[in-house]
């Protein structure tokens, strides 16, 4: 367990340990990259909070279960495609309306397209919690919706809206796979400016940079904590006030915005072979960091439950690629190794998230499962084989194929440790910044049918899995 | 919370309402909650220094829970290759309790989330049975019983416990169907009152 968190520590040990050659000289350049972050953080925060929030009340308001899962989907498909075909939808719809995407507008609108739904459904989960007093003071106060909206809703969803204000604030400063496609030279975050001090082997002054990076993100981090929203037991039912259900189209715009995108036309101006071995190579990284997800998954499940370890997880935010990616450079010198720990570098990224998204519940559905194979006498390894590996395969199966989804759609990790043109991706990435998007397009019908081979794989082992356990 | 308490080495009774705090007692005693100071002695060993796995209990939890995702036949084998019971001791255990409480061997391959709750309790009890404990510890055991699978669970646990010498503690709400047993205690907000009324 203490490797464990070493190991998702690894990050900040490692610039901890390399503190010694801080560069503080902070640039005109370095404040001006802090305050543009800043800026589009907060209006990217801002944005998506508010369409969001609206987008919630009309969630919550839809009387139909199917037709509100629906919905919901809809609202958190943009949150969970890897980022490029969010990327590529938003330059194509932008070249097709003839406006500019580069710079803060540009950042400002992907990040809320990707963030508005998750923060309609994040809103509307925390508001079934309150709904019942709500509906109580309702009937008794007032039958004006937007009445009911300020004097009721707001006052009590105050500790939600900061906390959620926070985590989408924390996702948009860290961003850097959308600011290193349509940032332009004025429109640099501080994860991307990190990166460009790697390449050109400023690595004080990128330490220095991802200090200070660390310490403000610690402070939000500190906020997050102390303004997460308290989980209620009150019986959920929905809001008596339909009039507000064609709100719905604040959290299901975002996904007919990405979907809208995703038409045009497509080229390509190399031979078969060579997108055959590209889509291959890429196609193994994915796989191969899907399965070291599940292996991951599965050894921190070994010693799951476990207060601390459980508590760890639970307030852990994963540091920013840029901070990730450098504190791996600083600590590998050999270029194949440095190939290689592509993976390591995934896995610290990637398992925060999907611990609070999908292992959290999943470890308190197991727990008096757990605790009854110990009153049964048995021991470590035979919990572990008969009774966690058997109940958790399908939902670890689940993360190691997003996980597996998203790397193969990353151009932001492989950018810094690769450097090459050898994947998929960072192909995409270098034709869209060159806004030739038919040759994008035709790229991203490869890598999508690349998901799809992932998505059979996924299928084809919860299968085998639905009959062995 | 409970102060000194002498359970007999034979069948004891540990009833109250709800949020009395019989069910952290149950959770001290199988070492889910972390109580320094308590020591609990059965037959000269102190069981509260020895880790839940250690102790080697016979529980059935609240609710009759088992593991959802096996046999019962599969649940039972957990228990005896964790209590390394000899094969020929667990399969005449095995027939003698699923005559007595009608649970038959095609039931018992059945994965357990299709069975009834009934079922469920039944497995449970000899799940707890079977793997030669030292002490029994039944939570709300028999309260998703009807009346005739109930009489005969708890005549099976009575027998068990005299026959092989195993201090049992029984907890339940309801202690209608205990007349039987002679130490009964009552559990009041965490304290526990012998026969009602007197500190034991």
């Amino acid at each position: 367990m203490f490797f464990l968190i070493l190991f998702l520590l690894s990050p900040f040990l490692i610039l901890f340990f390399n503190i010694t050659e801080l560069n503080f000289s902070l640039t005109s350049e370095v404040k001006h990259v802090f305050a543009f972050t800043f800026e589009q953080s907060f209006l990217s925060a801002l944005i998506s909070v508010v369409l969001g929030f609206m987008g919630s009340l009309g969630l919550i308001s839809l009387q139909n279960k199917k037709v509100s899962k629906a919905m919901e989907f809809m609202a958190l498909a943009p949150c969970f495609v890897p980022v490029i075909f969010v990327v590529f939808s938003c330059l194509n719809i932008s070249s097709f309306f003839k406006f500019s995407l580069q710079g803060l507008f540009g950042i400002i609108f992907v990040h809320s397209l990707i963030n508005t739904g998750v923060c309609s459904v994040l809103f509307s989960t925390a508001l079934k919690n309150k709904i019942a007093v709500i509906n109580k003071l309702f009937v008794l106060h007032s039958k004006n919706s937007f009445v009911y909206v300020c004097k009721f809703i707001l006052p009590l969803m105050i500790k939600d809206i900061v906390y959620i204000f926070s985590s989408v604030f924390l996702f948009c400063f860290t961003s850097f796979s959308i600011p290193l496609v349509i940032g332009g030279v004025q429109s640099t975050t501080v994860d991307l400016l990190i990166y460009e001090k790697i390449l050109s082997g400023e690595l004080s002054l990128a330490v220095t940079l991802a200090f200070v990076q660390f310490l403000f993100l610690a402070l939000i981090l500190f906020l997050l904590n102390s303004f997460k929203g308290n989980e209620s037991s009150i019986e959920v039912s929905r809001i008596p006030w339909p009039r507000l259900s064609p709100l719905i189209v604040f959290a299901a715009l975002p996904f007919i915005i990405l979907c809208a995108g995703f038409v045009s036309p497509m080229s390509f101006s190399q031979n078969t072979s060579f997108y055959l071995k590209m889509s291959l190579n890429s196609l193994f990284i994915a796989l191969l960091a899907g399965y070291l997800m599940f292996m991951f998954v599965q050894f921190l499940l070994a010693f799951l439950p476990n207060k601390f370890l459980e508590f760890f997880l639970q307030h852990y935010t994963s540091p920013s690629t840029a901070l990730t990616c450098l504190a791996v450079v600083i600590f590998i010198s050999s270029s194949v190794v440095l190939k290689l720990s592509l993976f390591w570098v995934y896995l610290i990224l990637f398992i925060p998230f999907l611990y609070k998204m999908f292992l959290q519940s999943f470890v308190d559905q197991i727990r008096p499962v757990i605790k009854l194979a110990k009153t049964y006498g048995g021991d470590r390894w035979m919990i572990y084989k008969v009774v966690i590996f058997p109940l958790s395969y399908k939902v670890t199966l689940l993360v190691a194929f997003i996980a597996a989804a998203w790397v193969l759609g990353d151009y932001a990790v492989t950018s810094v440790l690769l450097g090459d043109l050898s994947t998929l991706a960072l192909n995409i990435k270098n034709s869209m910044r060159a806004y030739r998007l038919d040759e994008s397009f035709g790229l991203l019908m490869i890598l999508l049918l690349g998901e799809g081979i992932l998505f059979i794989i996924y299928r084809g082992l919860l299968k085998f899995g639905n009959k062995e356990y | 919370m409970i102060g000194k308490v002498s359970l007999s080495d034979q069948m004891n009774l540990i009833y109250g309402q709800s949020g009395s705090g019989k069910s952290t007692f149950v959770d001290v005693l199988l070492g889910f909650v972390n109580a320094p100071r308590v020591s609990w002695l059965v037959k000269n060993e102190d069981l509260a220094q020895l880790s839940t796995e250690q102790k080697k209990l016979g529980v059935v939890l609240q609710h009759g829970q088992v593991f959802p995702h096996l046999t019962g036949m599969q649940c039972l084998e957990f228990v005896v290759k964790s209590r390394k019971v000899e094969n020929k001791k667990y399969k005449d255990d095995l027939s003698a309790f699923c005559e007595k409480l009608q649970l038959t061997h095609d039931k018992l391959k059945q994965k357990t989330a299709t069975m009834s709750g009934g079922e469920k309790q039944r497995l449970a009890l000899m799940c707890a049975l079977i793997g030669e404990p030292k002490v029994l510890i039944l939570d709300e055991a028999f309260s998703s019983l009807d009346g005739e699978n109930k009489l005969k669970a708890i005549k099976l646990v009575k027998d068990f416990s005299q026959e092989r010498q195993v201090p049992t503690i029984i907890i339940s709400h309801d202690v209608s169907k205990f007349d039987f047993i002679k130490n009964q205690y009552q559990m009041q907000k965490g304290r526990l009152l012998h026969n009602v009324g007197t500190t034991s």
